[in-house]
């Protein structure tokens, strides 16, 4: 299974493929084979608006060149040539990795951080404002509001049956269109 | 006919339940919450029960959750089941009130009872002023106007009564106040004389609706033998509101429950704006809590309810209950925006109504995509109902 997956997600090419194609393909023993995938650099998962997507590895590097300036220059002052020598691939690739994995630190921190800060700031039903828990770690932690709200709407999309939002407010994550002010840890 | 041989489209159209449509109740968390709800009842009855009702004997229940979860749903649905747990329930919408005044909320806490109530009061009181004109009261056979004349022509007391259950005739009004005002409080006399002439006097301040919401509760727990639920649907930081409630949570009116139903951002404005109502409202006596009502489970669960609830052919087996289950799942994936039960049961209203048009025999992907197409024209499903039609 691991090979016909491996194949269905490089002739998807740049654009990738969505997590749940694959899952509805190949069923739910795919989960298992796509972290396996992922565990051996065969393949890189990234959110994309509301849903996973899937690259094979080179297709992944070339998306991340055409849609992240940073990346793409990071990639081209690490190598000025195309070749496809084996150590310049997997410099390339490491660098990449090492962009994407700072977000990733990132967002492992921002959870406990935001965890707390909703357990402080919630009333005994566990609802919060977003205003008050973005001040809060905005302040603290030197995040500007832009940054909060993306780490925030990335973590309860990841974590969807974990949090709870709520329409109303006057900031928050955007949900249906509408402004959702108030979250909750659930 | 519509799809799995139902004769009439199970979902309700309109974007705000109503009386008739919250007859029905899915879903395991919603269900939950209605047995909680009921179990407050039911301790309150266990406790009030054969003795007058105390300050003590009041409750306060609060609901919060996101708009579209079925929260009002629910109290609805609370409401349609007071003739078998022994209430008298009043639904109040706080946010069709405008102005907030005092004696508007009283008139549409008056008007949030159903008539038949009003009806059983009145002839439970009418029945007691006989037996005690039987008894040989002269103040009430004063009050239901039964004179010599009357039993010179063999018109019995009870005749009397029945007249005036009837319409045929009238109570004197002026013994009636006589004979109230020397049994009860100003408040009860008040509401009896309201309730047998059918005409209800306006209040003016706080004092009075506590007094009268506390004679409708104490004498319905007398006469009926039944504890008054008070739902007030759309609590928010609006002043007038959150003085209303804080008097009533203040007052305990005995033998009552007063239920406050509002969204998070409703919660966390009356936190702002009147923190004392506020710390009351943290220490309800039962905090009913709908988390995971937008769930995809929940959202199947109650799909499903309301077809199995009308499918008298019996068409709406266990396999095609877990096939629409999967198609709801793929939906909600597929489309966050109708994770919410009132947008998933707008959907499916739709495709019923495609189900008949397209004399299917049971839900597909057809009918899914012409509903969302007819409901959200807006809404770019051209990518992602491929998704559904694969499916």
């Amino acid at each position: 299974m691991g090979k016909d997956i491996l194949q269905t997600i490089d002739s998807a090419g740049i654009n990738g493929i969505k997590k749940a194609d694959l899952k509805k393909a190949y069923g739910k023993d795919c989960d298992n084979t796509l972290e396996s995938l992922k565990e051996k650099e065969q393949i890189f998962i990234e959110k994309r608006g509301v849903a996973y997507f899937v690259w094979s590895k080179e297709n992944y590097i070339d998306y991340l060149k055409c849609n992240d300036p940073k990346c793409k220059l990071v990639l081209e002052t690490a190598g000025p040539s195309q070749s496809t020598a084996k150590s310049k691939h997997t410099q390339n690739l490491r660098e990449a990795r090492t962009i994407s994995n700072y977000s990733t630190l990132e967002n492992n921190d921002f959870q406990s951080i935001f965890n707390k800060c909703l357990h402080e700031s919630a009333t005994s039903i566990g609802w919060t404002s977003f205003d008050k828990v973005r001040e809060k770690i905005c302040e603290i932690h030197n995040l500007s509001k832009e940054k909060f709200y993306m780490l925030a709407r990335d973590l309860i999309d990841k974590n969807g049956a974990r949090y709870e939002v709520s329409s109303g407010g006057q900031e928050g994550i955007i949900v249906r269109g509408l402004v959702h002010g108030y979250v909750r840890n659930v | 006919m519509y799809a799995y041989g139902l004769e009439a489209n199970p979902y309700p159209s309109s974007p705000t339940p109503t009386e008739k449509d919250a007859k029905i109740l899915g879903g395991r968390r919603h269900k939950e919450a209605k047995s909680a709800i009921l179990e407050c009842i039911k301790e309150l009855h266990g406790k009030v029960d054969c003795r007058d009702a105390t300050a003590g004997d009041f409750r306060v229940i609060t609901v919060i959750q996101d708009v579209g979860s079925g929260k009002t749903h629910l109290a609805l649905h609370i409401k349609n089941l007071q003739g078998r747990h022994g209430i008298a329930c009043s639904f109040v919408d706080l946010s069709t009130i405008s102005p907030k005044t005092i004696s508007s909320i009283y008139n549409a806490i008056l008007k949030g009872f159903e008539n038949e109530f009003f009806v059983q009061l009145r002839t439970k009181f009418l029945q007691d002023l006989q037996e005690r004109a039987e008894q040989g009261d002269k103040a009430a056979k004063k009050a239901i106007d039964y004179t010599l004349v009357n039993k010179l022509a063999g018109i019995t007391i009870k005749d009397k009564v029945d007249d005036i259950v009837l319409g045929k005739n009238q109570v004197s009004v002026e013994n009636l106040n006589i004979y109230l005002n020397q049994r009860l409080n100003q408040f009860e006399s008040t509401l009896i004389r309201n309730v047998i002439t059918n005409s209800f006097s306006g209040i003016s301040s706080l004092e009075e609706l506590i007094g009268m919401m506390s004679s409708i509760s104490k004498l319905t727990q007398r006469f009926l033998g039944k504890l008054v639920l008070f739902e007030m649907d759309e609590l928010d930081g609006n002043i007038e509101s959150t003085e209303f409630v804080k008097g009533i949570i203040n007052a305990h009116i005995p033998a009552s429950i007063l239920m406050l139903i509002s969204t998070p951002s409703g919660y966390i404005e009356v936190q702002n704006t009147n923190p004392s109502v506020f710390d009351r409202l943290e220490k309800a006596n039962y905090k009913i809590d709908l988390v995971g009502s937008n769930s995809k489970e929940e959202l199947s669960e109650i799909a499903i309810e309301y077809i199995k609830h009308n499918d008298k052919a019996g068409q709406f087996g266990l396999k095609e209950q877990e096939e629409l289950s999967g198609k709801i799942q793929v939906l909600c994936d597929e489309f966050p925006e109708f994770r919410n039960v009132r947008s998933l049961i707008n959907i499916l209203y739709h495709t019923m109504e495609k189900s008949e048009e397209l004399e299917l025999e049971k839900i597909d992907e057809d009918a899914i995509y012409d509903a969302i197409r007819h409901s959200y024209p807006g809404l770019k499903v051209r990518e992602s109902l491929s998704i559904l039609e694969r499916k």
